[in-house]
């Protein structure tokens, strides 16, 4: 084993290694992964264009009331005469952008917390993670109902009842790989040379967490998937007449010995977008281990 | 009028404390420690694994502070320096680097916090670059590109890059295959010939750190137990334990 | 949704006797091929609990379904809302301000004792207490009313003026007799325990769980069924469900949609029940809004496409109705009428052309009505320029913030109204001098409470020219909007149980003929 460092050959000469700048080429040979980033990318894809697809008004009722799927009204339509079909669209795009608006809320305020761990005294660390835990322990359908009975139902409360879920895990993480990469030496030679903590976290921390944290961000989107879900199932979130895939599962109940599909598929949907994001965390995760 | 020392440990204790904040373990590694390094003067420091080599070291980068004694910087007590006056050289080329940031902005690193003005900084990073042996072309690679040598030569640009006072290598070379450690122990020395840092060269291996060192001491559980010049220490030592670690870094 | 207020006020009695002939239940009167057989155990999923079990002060529906099984009142309402004999088997009016009332000599409380004047006599002078007089006492005419008893058998009531409301009322759950000697002498809480005439008495009970009743041996009007089981089943598909498997005989729906529902079901007896109740658009006039303005209220008024409730909301089940709700035979139409142009109009004219509000519905378990209906209001105000923002509440929560603040935290909620069985009887709700819960959203309007007060005063039938001059004052007010009658669904398992279900009712009792209810096969349980 013989160093070449003193003559610097050229790059070329070395097998280059791309750059591990994290998730350049994603899921390489990895078909469960590509499966899920095209699931969420039509998903997210319908979600967000749907007003410009054809599908119909969202709003207007327009049709027979609850009946199942017709050539006029591919996914049937609601209990208001409602065509099922643009409003299952719409409804992907309320679950999937509450839920990323609250996950990332979620990250700034979880990575924040974690770094200040990571650099607080030991009793302020364990104090955080103490808390972190009891919030943890909670059931997250409990904190969820909590919070929107607190600040009322509607999206904010979705939001913040997502947040509140999605919390503890993101500060576990970001505390943990904080943690992990404070010990790393380049740290250690950056303070010496007299880096105050802003530079460490700004320089160091956060571009080595970035993965770690994207990971647990798929995870955390689908798990606000389904606490949105859950909380308008109960009428708690997403108000009337917008929609969100968990609101129409609670309207599809209802009718689910007359017009199965009512409750069925936005079901299926909702499970297809937590699915996509499982299966993109899982392959990013895998991929991160790999290096 | 002697010039105060460099770095200076005055009768200082330390222990390390574990544990839960409620449940506290003291390990107890240093207890009335003195060590005194002139300025440009490069200190070997030996000793077995644990004896609390890295724990001086730390120390006297004013990493932690000492539960007694006192530590001083140039004769006036340890604070933070101004950016740029001290640095390291750790152990691990795996780890020794941001991987995120180019050897360029990694060497960088301490001019941005020295403040260095930055026009003059590339071409300072590309010159102390050269000065360890690595062509221009090493400046947009990332670590992963490098071998665990040439890491390490960048990790020594980068602590020298800001003309440091004082300067911790610890176990710098010890990670590295032996063709490699000899190029880099050589290239400390002579970096040292021409910037005069001080320093501690922290190793396990005596056969190294008596050829890069000027003053070599022997650590044992916290305590000096031989202390000399370096070229002393080619000569079989009177001292037991000494005497153990030429055996077995020497023949 | 379970709200239930109203107010009363003097009224001019109904003149005529009515000698009561005792209305025995038919069993088998209805529905269901088979020949009932006495007995047996009836199994009655409710779709909510009963938490407000002391008559006087019980406002809530979902309790006076129970308390009706358990209690009777003075007088009943038949199938198309007459008064008829109850407790009292006969009543005379020597004028119109003096109601004499004698008493069945058959009635007897469940654990023995023979029903009394006195009872009578305490029971209502609990509502007419002057210091504290229940919300239900307006209807017969406040505290200037007194009861007296004039021999074991006989009570009198003397009002201070003429009432229409007076002897309807008497039907309602609210003013059923209770024991007084037994609560007076302190051993019988009503809050906790019931003790009455009617045809059950309550074996065991299980808060939100399920309720035990058994055959009240000395009821004057016996049951077929042996026992009746009411568990609690506020989910509506778990009532489906349970029809379905047989676990339960009999259940209660809010939802229009339960024919559809339970259309799968085989053997399976589906009944849609006119109500008198209605649902209304309460707008909140006090404080500084834009629905003080009262061409803002017109125009929302004139906004509302209640055909369209009517057809999308309530599935076709209920009516477009006014102040008078359309369930009662001669009803007075409502004056509302759909008109876009104008409401836009009134709106322009009035400086809120791009008026926004917030409308507060409340949801139990699966009652999506209230939604619907929002929702529908949402769309039809939409088209003239009014946005409406629509949020669910938790029960209590919209409880505090619509019917307890005052002024009321809210800009307009939808709800319903109970209007019992007299057809003028729900049109205190529009004066909060008559009904203190309205104080905090509804505009003091002497004159309104003037013409209301004469309406109930008026003599002649259903439709004087004093009800209709109050009911159109009331709709041009609109202040609290009416919209559509609530229906109530009730299914019974046809192949077990036999049962009568009147097609309507007046005091939110679907159970009004419990009597009747009976299992087909004995031993079949
Ligand atoms: N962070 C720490 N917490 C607790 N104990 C520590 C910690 N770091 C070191 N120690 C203990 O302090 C003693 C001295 O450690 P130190 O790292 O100074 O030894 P060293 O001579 O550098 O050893 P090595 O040659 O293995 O690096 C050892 O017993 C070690 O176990
Ligand atoms: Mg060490």
């Amino acid at each position: 084993m013989t160093d070449s460092s003193t003559t610097g050959a050229p790059a070329a000469a070395r097998p280059a290694r791309s750059a591990p700048r994290s998730l350049r080429i994603p899921f390489r040979g990895d078909p469960l992964g590509w499966l899920g980033l095209l699931l969420l990318v039509l998903l997210v894809g319908v979600g967000i264009l749907h007003p410009l697809l054809p599908l119909g008004d969202p709003l207007a009722s327009v049709g027979p009331r609850v009946a199942g799927p017709s050539a006029r009204f591919l996914l049937g339509t609601d209990e208001l005469g409602r065509s099922l079909l643009p409003r299952v669209a719409s409804a992907i795009g309320v679950t999937i952008v509450l839920s990323a608006i609250a996950v990332l809320v979620a990250t700034v305020v979880g990575v924040a917390i974690g770094c200040c761990a990571a650099y607080a005294s030991r009793r302020v660390d364990q104090l955080i993670t103490r808390v972190t835990d009891v919030l943890f322990s909670f059931p997250t359908i409990l904190i969820a109902v909590l919070v929107s009975v607190v600040l009322g139902p509607g999206r904010p409360a979705a939001i913040v009842a997502i947040v509140a879920v999605t919390l503890p895990t993101m500060i576990r993480v970001a505390r943990a790989e904080a943690l992990r990469i404070v010990e790393l030496d380049f740290v250690t030679s950056a303070e010496v040379a007299g880096a105050r903590l802003g530079w460490i976290v700004r320089r160091h921390l956060l571009p080595n967490m970035r993965e770690a944290v994207i990971v647990q961000c798929t995870y955390s989107i689908s798990l606000g998937m389904l606490v949105e879900g859950g909380i308008s199932f109960l009428g708690l979130g997403v108000q009337a007449p917008d929609t969100s895939l968990g609101a129409l599962v609670g309207a599809g109940r209802l009718y689910l010995t007359v017009a199965p599909s009512y409750l069925l598929i936005p079901g299926f949907v909702l499970g297809l977008a937590v699915l996509a994001f499982n299966l993109v965390g899982d392959s990013l995760r895998a991929q991160r281990r790999e290096q | 009028m002697a010039e105060p020392p460099l770095v200076e440990l005055d009768d200082v204790s330390f222990a390390y404390s574990q544990g839960s904040a409620w449940a506290r373990v003291r390990t107890p590694v240093l207890e009335s420690f003195s060590l005194q390094i002139a300025p440009g003067e490069m200190i070997g420091l030996v000793g077995e694994s644990g004896s609390g080599k890295s724990t001086v070291g730390k120390l006297c980068l004013g990493l932690m502070r000492p539960e007694s004694g006192q530590v001083r910087f140039t004769g006036t007590p340890m604070r933070r320096q101004r950016p740029g006056t001290l640095s390291v050289v750790l152990q691990h080329p795996q780890t020794s680097l941001n991987p995120r940031l180019t050897v360029e902005r990694s060497v960088a690193e301490p001019l941005a916090l020295a403040r260095a003005d930055r026009t003059g900084r590339r071409e300072r990073v590309l010159q102390i670059l050269e000065q360890v042996g690595l062509d221009p072309s090493f400046a947009q690679r990332y670590p992963a590109q490098l071998s665990g040598g040439q890491r390490q030569r960048v990790s020594i640009a980068r602590a020298l890059v800001t003309e440091p006072r004082f300067v911790l290598f610890d176990e710098a070379v010890s990670a590295l295959d032996v063709s490699v450690q000899a190029q880099i122990i050589n290239l400390i020395r002579s970096l040292q010939d021409v910037h005069r840092f001080g320093a501690i060269f922290i190793s396990h291996d005596l056969r190294a750190t008596r050829y890069v060192a000027d003053r070599i001491i022997v650590l044992q559980a916290g305590a000096i137990v031989d202390e000399g010049s370096a070229h002393r220490f080619y000569e079989p030592a009177k001292h037991e334990y000494t005497r153990k670690l030429q055996l077995a870094s020497d023949i | 949704m379970l709200r239930a207020l109203l107010t009363g006020g003097a009224g001019i009695a109904v003149p005529g006797v009515l000698s009561g002939c005792a209305r025995r239940a038919e069993v088998g009167g209805g529905i269901g091929p088979a020949t009932a057989v006495p007995g047996g155990t009836v199994i009655w999923g409710k779709s909510a609990e009963a938490i407000a079990l002391d008559p006087p002060k019980s406002n809530l529906g979902s309790s006076w379904d129970l308390i009706q099984v358990i209690y009777d009142p003075l007088v009943e309402l038949d199938d198309n809302l007459n008064v008829v004999p109850a407790l009292a088997q006969s009543w005379q009016t020597p004028s119109p301000t003096e109601y004499v009332f004698s008493l069945r000599p058959d009635a007897v409380f469940s654990h023995g004792r023979p029903l009394t004047a006195d009872d009578v006599v305490e029971t209502f002078r609990r509502h007419l207490d002057p210091e504290n007089p229940t919300s239900f006492a307006s209807f017969i005419g406040g505290p200037s009313t007194t009861v007296s008893k004039l021999d074991d058998r006989t009570v009198r009531f003397r009002l201070a003026a003429p009432s229409r409301t007076f002897l309807s009322a008497l039907s309602a759950a609210s003013a059923v007799i209770l024991p007084m000697k037994e609560i007076d002498a302190g051993g019988l809480d009503p809050t906790t325990e019931m003790l009455g005439t009617g045809p059950f008495l309550v074996q065991s009970h299980e808060q939100d769980q399920r309720w035990v009743l058994v055959r009240n041996p000395h009821a004057w009007r016996s049951p077929a069924a042996d026992r009746l089981v009411i568990p609690i089943m506020p989910d509506v598909n778990s009532r489906i469900a349970a029809l379905g498997n047989g676990s339960i005989d009999i259940a209660d729906f809010d939802q229009p949609d339960a024919p559809l529902l339970l259309s799968s079901i085989p053997n399976l007896a589906v009944r849609v029940q006119q109500c008198t109740d209605f649902f209304v658009l309460t707008l909140n006039a006090c404080g500084a809004t834009p629905f003080a303005d009262p061409r803002v209220r017109q125009a929302i008024a004139c906004g509302i496409d209640r055909e369209k409730i009517r057809r999308v909301a309530l599935a076709d089940a209920g009516e477009v109705t006014g102040v008078v709700s359309a369930a009662f035979p001669g009803a007075i139409p409502s004056s509302l009428r759909r008109d876009p142009d104008r409401a836009r109009s009134l709106l322009a004219e009035a400086g809120h052309p791009n008026l926004r509000f917030e409308i507060i519905y409340g949801a139990t378990a699966g009652d999506t009505v209230g939604g619907a209906i929002t929702q529908i209001i949402q769309q039809s105000l939409a088209e003239i320029g009014v946005t409406v923002v629509a949020t669910q509440l938790e029960e209590g929560v919209l409880n505090q913030r619509a019917w307890v603040s005052v002024p009321a935290q809210m800009d307009a909620t939808v709800t319903y109204y109970a209007a019992f069985g007299g057809p003028l009887m729900a049109m205190r709700n529009w004066s909060p001098q008559l009904a203190p819960f309205a104080v905090g959203f509804q505009q003091k309007d002497p004159h309104l409470t003037e013409l209301i007060t004469q309406a109930w005063q008026a003599e002649g039938g259903v439709v004087t020219e004093a009800a209709r001059r109050a009911a159109e004052a009331i709709e041009q007010q609109a202040n609290t909007i009416p919209l559509v009658t609530k229906p109530v669904v009730v299914a019974y398992r046809s192949d077990r149980v036999t049962a009568k279900i009147s097609g309507l009712d007046g005091n939110v009792d679907p159970m009004r003929h419990v009597e009747a209810l009976s299992r087909t096969h004995v031993g079949g349980r």
